[in-house]
């Protein structure tokens, strides 16, 4: 065959099946519906069908959608990705040829859509060039690279203590009411105030639709909106819808990752996903284990997030970051789905509920949090001055008892208390207003020098502010310089006297 | 008692037909009474005709407004012949006016639907 006959190959096929005569009507496979409720039909006929295929129900009011779960010897489990309510006994149910799939595409930025890729912001239909599919096996060993650059969180407490890098899974866990939501939402507007190019991709799973059009409305007033997705699902939609979720929103990601981007997921909440699912595997008469939840609710996580990579160069060097929440109750990280995610995940940021209303905020537990790949990816300038940070609030920690018996203790562990209050006061953040690399690497500083050593405790706040805005009005270039962040900070010898100089400057001004 | 599946039931019942002991269906029927499967008579029975047609046995129905020509017949039936690479047909005719016109064939687990009705839906599906 010659070269150019081969070369219109694919050409010559796509037109003969174009062109195939298909004399007027063919025979289609088709199933009936034999019992149906709860969201689940069940289906009698079509042999053929593939696990998670979708299958369309003719009903009177039009064709709904399912996705068979269950192939059993002589029915099919389907559920349903929209209301039961037309869905009778007898219906038809014709075979749609393909596992699900959503599109996929920078069209997406600045959308709401629900699982399926509709819009739900009221704005023009989606129309994307590529979909991608909802269930996909992660990438393989060879197409991976170990996690090395930063995913700036923009929070002090985080980034200096627990680093996140790009491609890594964090997880936030904690009690209800302890801002676990604030702390994502911080990381994805820092996306923006930081010009990292990260694209965010929110999944809400039964969260209420007030906190995520408040969520929305936040976003937009910091002008994030423009590089988030954001995929939509309230308490009253199926539990096939919040099932779907993250991983149509893990597929809208995936495209960011697989074009040399960076994408950064946040899942909120994980409790709930597994609670879905666990509803519809008992509709699906699976039986029950542990807690009720099926045997492969360990599967449903990890498949999920072990999609988050930091791809090789081959591949384009893209990543994928995911930030699942977990909630517990009343503190307890042993229950069944948190165990489970804390082990698939590289790491977690634990919420403690007395430290919200001591008021330290975010609310961050010292003790028992943990990032276990990202201290790669940390920020040279901010790494070489969080080792002392940790090391002082850990001392701190064991000591901490003690601070209430003041007057009768040594000075060397007077001054570890003292320094110890001076960090977890400097730890503190207002909501909203992530730092930059050199904001941090500065206030680190000039509290484990003791330059602040004769601030009061109380004032810290405004003595940080006060340095931090006297450094960027009189040295915005070395502070822009800073914020590169790629030496260690005693490396930047002419900066580290200007900070010196202005912090003794500043801590004039607060001392008791 | 042990609960056989409804395929095990039409295997078993399509063989037996096939050997010629038409006394099987009054067995099926004691059977279906006796562990309270009467509901799954109608599914058993798509069943059974599936699992004739992996026997080489091809069991359809004709459904039209009006009844069949002979001419008609031999047509549909040389057609189903060809679909289906079976030589054995058995023929059920129906009339339905709610057609409005054209024929349905339908068989345990496939259909073919030319009528006037299904044309009329699918436009209809299209302007929503």
């Amino acid at each position: 065959m010659s070269e150019l006959q081969v070369a219109e190959l694919s050409k010559a096929l796509r037109s003969a099946i174009a062109n195939l005569s298909t004399d007027g009507e063919t025979f289609e496979e088709v199933g009936i519906v034999t019992r149906v409720g709860d969201g689940v039909a069940w289906i009698h006929g079509l042999s053929r069908c593939g696990f998670n295929e979708v299958v369309s129900i003719e009903t009177h009011a039009g064709n709904v959608e399912a996705f068979a779960l269950n192939l059993m010897e002589d029915e099919i489990g389907a559920v349903l990705l929209g209301s039961d309510s037309a869905v009778a006994a007898g219906n038809k149910v014709r075979l749609g040829g393909e596992v699900l799939s959503v599109p996929v595409g920078k069209e997406l930025l600045g959308r709401i859509v629900n699982p399926l890729g509709q819009a739900l912001d009221g704005g023009p239909p989606i129309v994307t060039k590529q979909r991608g599919l909802v269930e996909r096996s992660a990438i393989g060993v060879m197409g991976r690279k170990h996690v090395h650059e930063p995913l700036m969180t923009g929070i002090m407490a985080i980034d200096a203590m627990f680093p996140i890098g790009r491609g890594q899974r964090e997880l936030i866990i904690g009690d209800r009411q302890t801002g676990k939501t604030a702390i994502a939402l911080d990381t994805m507007i820092n996306q923006a105030k930081q010009k990292t190019g990260v694209v965010n991709v929110y999944v809400a799973v039964g969260q209420k639709l007030s906190k995520v059009a408040r969520l929305v409305e936040r976003l937009k007033q910091e002008g994030v909106m423009e590089q988030t997705i954001v995929v939509a699902t309230g308490p009253s939609d199926p539990a096939s819808m919040l099932y779907l979720a993250p991983y149509a929103g893990t597929a809208m990601g995936e495209y960011f990752r697989d074009n040399g981007q960076h994408a950064l997921m946040v899942y909120d909440d994980l409790t709930k996903h597994a609670v879905a699912y666990r509803q519809m595997s008992l509709l699906l008469r699976r039986p029950p284990g542990r807690e009720a939840f099926p045997g492969d609710v360990f599967y449903l996580h990890s498949r999920l997030l072990e999609r988050s990579a930091k791809l090789s160069d081959d591949l384009g060097a893209g990543s994928l970051t995911a930030l699942p929440i977990i909630e517990t109750q009343a503190g307890d990280i042993s229950a069944y789905i948190p165990t489970n995610v804390i082990s698939i995940t590289d790491g977690q940021i634990f919420m403690e509920t007395d430290l919200f209303y001591q008021g330290i905020r975010p609310a961050i537990s010292a003790g028992l949090s943990v990032s276990r790949v990202g201290g790669d990816a940390q920020t040279p300038a901010v790494k070489s001055v969080s080792g002392q940070l940790k090391l002082g609030l850990s001392q701190f920690r064991e000591l901490a008892a003690f601070a209430q018996f003041g007057s009768d203790l040594d000075e060397a562990t007077k001054h570890q208390i003292e320094r110890g209050q001076r960090l977890t006061e400097l730890l503190k953040q207002p909501q909203y207003q992530p730092l930059a690399i050199w904001e941090q690497a500065v206030s680190v500083y000039v509290v484990n020098e003791g330059l602040f050593d004769d601030v009061v405790t109380a004032k810290i706040k405004d003595a940080q502010a006060d340095l931090l805005t006297r450094l960027w009005s009189q040295h915005k270039s070395e502070m822009e310089t800073l914020n590169k962040g790629d030496k260690k900070f005693n490396e930047y010898a002419q900066i580290v006297t200007i900070v010196r100089e202005t912090a003794e400057k500043v801590a004039k001004g607060f001392e008791a | 008692m042990s609960l056989f599946s409804r395929r095990q039931l039409a295997n078993y019942v399509a063989d037996q037909l096939l050997a010629g002991r038409s006394a099987v269906i009054d067995e099926l029927a004691a059977y279906l009474v006796e562990t309270r499967r009467i509901k799954e008579a109608d599914t058993l029975v798509m069943s059974i005709e599936s699992a004739l047609l992996t026997r080489g046995v091809l069991v359809a129905e004709v459904s039209s407004t009006r009844p069949l020509s002979d001419s008609t017949r031999t047509l549909i039936a040389s057609k189903l012949r060809q679909a289906f690479q079976t030589q054995k047909l058995h023929l059920r005719e129906r009339t339905d006016p709610s057609l409005l016109g054209g024929i349905l064939v339908r068989t345990a687990d496939h259909e073919m639907d030319g009528t006037l009705r299904h044309a009329l839906n699918q436009l209809k599906a299209l302007k929503v």
